[in-house]
């Protein structure tokens, strides 16, 4: 039993370890076009691909962000020449701070906010009592009175929605794919 | 590779969606194994779902660092109200398409949620049938669906153009489902949803739990207490599960789906043809399923011999054989012809 809570808690450690400097990093925006995602995301296709199954299965968010991290840390040194930012993205990558205060500009909050605010009310309601109080599903939707697939669905089409208005304008996937990295 | 791979707005909007569930599913943190591996092959299915599942993490991620939720207006209760009513007809049609471009994705689950609306209606219409002590009912279906009814059991049957509904309210059914694509056939035993669209299975609904045994194809079963995902490629591990032939699973009321188990799913749904098939059973659950079948019930008065398990395989309409068979094998217990009884009625 405690051995078992010991590995979980080992497997979230590596978990963190891997997800928020990644995370961190994709909250730059200005510094990460919409070019450069799909061209990661191409990069880390062509990795996963390579793996074994069985393995990536074994932890595939942990495997997921490693790769992308890898993928981001290499491209960066890389494309120093033509990305500004470059040095920048890999002090990030690297520190293990707390990534509350570094790194969300003033500018951001409030774009952040007025994409919230683009919501609907219970929409923003539950995504508020998500993120700020912590709650879970099960507690949201009790206290708005609905199900939990209802909070769930309502957090997937928040997502949705909010990956148009917050997250980095989708190029075209084709132009997606006729860019490659350069190795 | 890249040449095949889907390169449409629609499909970017698809994978957009999917990963968001994805999303939504990794921060509640419980994914079994079979869902991780849905969600590897997801990944590797296409550098668009990579993309998006990143995009999706940066909008998660802006979300955890923004700190400005006080300033946000929030739901007036009214407001709910007022979505909740209207959300249903206005969502289904997007949601249906959704489902078209997306490969269909538990397809029938997300019809059975678009459905929930109507679903309250058709519990009270559609056909009932209740069986009595004793009574084996086999019945064919509108769609050529075989179901068999054990005693003692109570269910609604309903169809509409785009769904078989059937709600078991108590007892136990075994269903041999006719293949149709178009309309999911779908068991809800209160707690318990069973989804199929071709296939032979048997649902149990007692007090406290329900068992779904498989004998040929495949089934999802998912709790349906306010937490099954219809709208999700993948739900928590404890709530939903693909059962194939020969596996079992116990759904209990208050506590989290059992593991599923192996069990020999001819055997399970032989009461179905009158045989009754025990693989190391207590002697008091092999004289409830024989009571369930017989007006004649046997009654055991040694609460020891209840509590023995045994192994075999009898005629359901035999009782008399089962308690010779008690007689002949108890030897070793020091039990008396009184230990076990066999009336000629039922109470």
């Amino acid at each position: 039993m405690s051995e078992n809570n010991t590995a979980r808690q080992r497997l979230a450690d590596w978990f963190h370890q891997w997800r928020m400097p990644l995370r961190r990093h994709l909250a730059v925006r200005s510094k990460l076009s919409s070019a450069d995602v799909d061209d990661i995301a191409q990069e880390v296709f062509l990795r996963m691909l390579r793996y074994e199954r069985a393995e990536l299965v074994t932890h595939p968010q942990a495997y997921l962000f490693k790769i992308a991290s890898n993928v981001l840390a290499e491209w960066s040194t890389r494309a120093s020449w033509r990305q500004p930012h470059a040095s920048e993205w890999l002090v990030q990558l690297t520190d293990e701070r707390d990534p509350e205060h570094e790194y969300t500009s003033e500018d951001e909050q409030s774009q952040v906010r007025a994409a919230v605010e683009g919501l609907q009310p219970r929409a923003r309601e539950i995504l508020r009592m998500h993120y700020e109080e912590g709650l879970t599903h099960e507690v949201i939707a009790q206290r708005l009175n609905i199900t939990r697939r209802m909070v769930k669905r309502d957090l997937i089409r928040a997502y949705a929605d909010l990956r148009r208005s917050l997250g980095v304008p989708a190029a075209s996937a084709a132009d997606a794919l006729s860019r490659r990295v350069g190795r | 590779m890249s040449a095949g791979m889907p390169n449409t707005e629609q499909s970017r909007r698809v994978a957009a969606e999917q990963a968001a569930a994805w999303l939504v599913a990794l921060r509640s943190g419980r994914l079994s194994a079979s869902e991780r591996g849905e969600f590897i092959d997801w990944l590797r299915e296409s550098p668009v779902h990579i993309a998006e599942m990143l995009r999706v993490t940066q909008v998660d991620r802006s979300l955890e660092a923004f700190k400005g939720w006080a300033e946000i207006p929030v739901a007036e209760p009214t407001d709910n109200v007022v979505r909740l009513m209207s959300e249903g007809p206005r969502l289904a049609p997007r949601r249906a398409r959704f489902l078209t471009a997306s490969r269909a994705i538990a397809a029938g689950l997300v019809v059975a949620i678009l459905a929930t609306g109507s679903w309250f209606a058709l519990r009270e219409t559609g056909t009932t049938v209740r069986t009595q002590l004793a009574e084996r009912r086999e019945m064919t279906l509108m769609d050529g669906s075989v179901v068999t009814v054990a005693p003692l059991s109570e269910l609604r049957i309903r169809f509409t153009n785009d769904r078989r509904s059937i709600e078991l309210l108590k007892g136990h059914v075994l269903f041999d489902v006719s293949p149709d694509r178009q309309r999911p056939f779908v068991v809800d035993a209160g707690t318990t949803v069973v989804r199929a669209v071709g296939t032979s299975f048997d649902v149990e609904r007692a007090a406290n739990e329900v068992k779904v045994t498989v004998v040929k194809g495949r089934v999802m079963v998912a709790r349906d207490d306010g937490t099954a995902d219809g709208d999700l490629p993948q739900a928590s591990a404890a709530q939903q599960v693909l059962l194939a032939a020969n596996q079992q699973v116990v759904v209990p009321s208050r506590a989290p789906m059992a593991s599923v188990r192996e069990v020999n799913g001819t055997a399970q749904a032989a009461w179905a043809t009158g045989t009754l098939v025990f693989d190391d059973e207590t002697v008091g659950e092999v004289v409830r399923r024989f009571n369930l079948h017989n007006v004649a019930q046997i009654q055991i008065l040694d609460p020891q011999l209840a509590d023995r398990r045994i192994s075999g395989t009898f005629k359901a309409s035999d009782p008399k054989s089962f308690v010779a068979f008690i007689h002949t094998t108890s030897s070793d217990l020091a039990l008396d012809r009184s230990a076990i009884l066999l009336e000629s009625r039922a109470k």
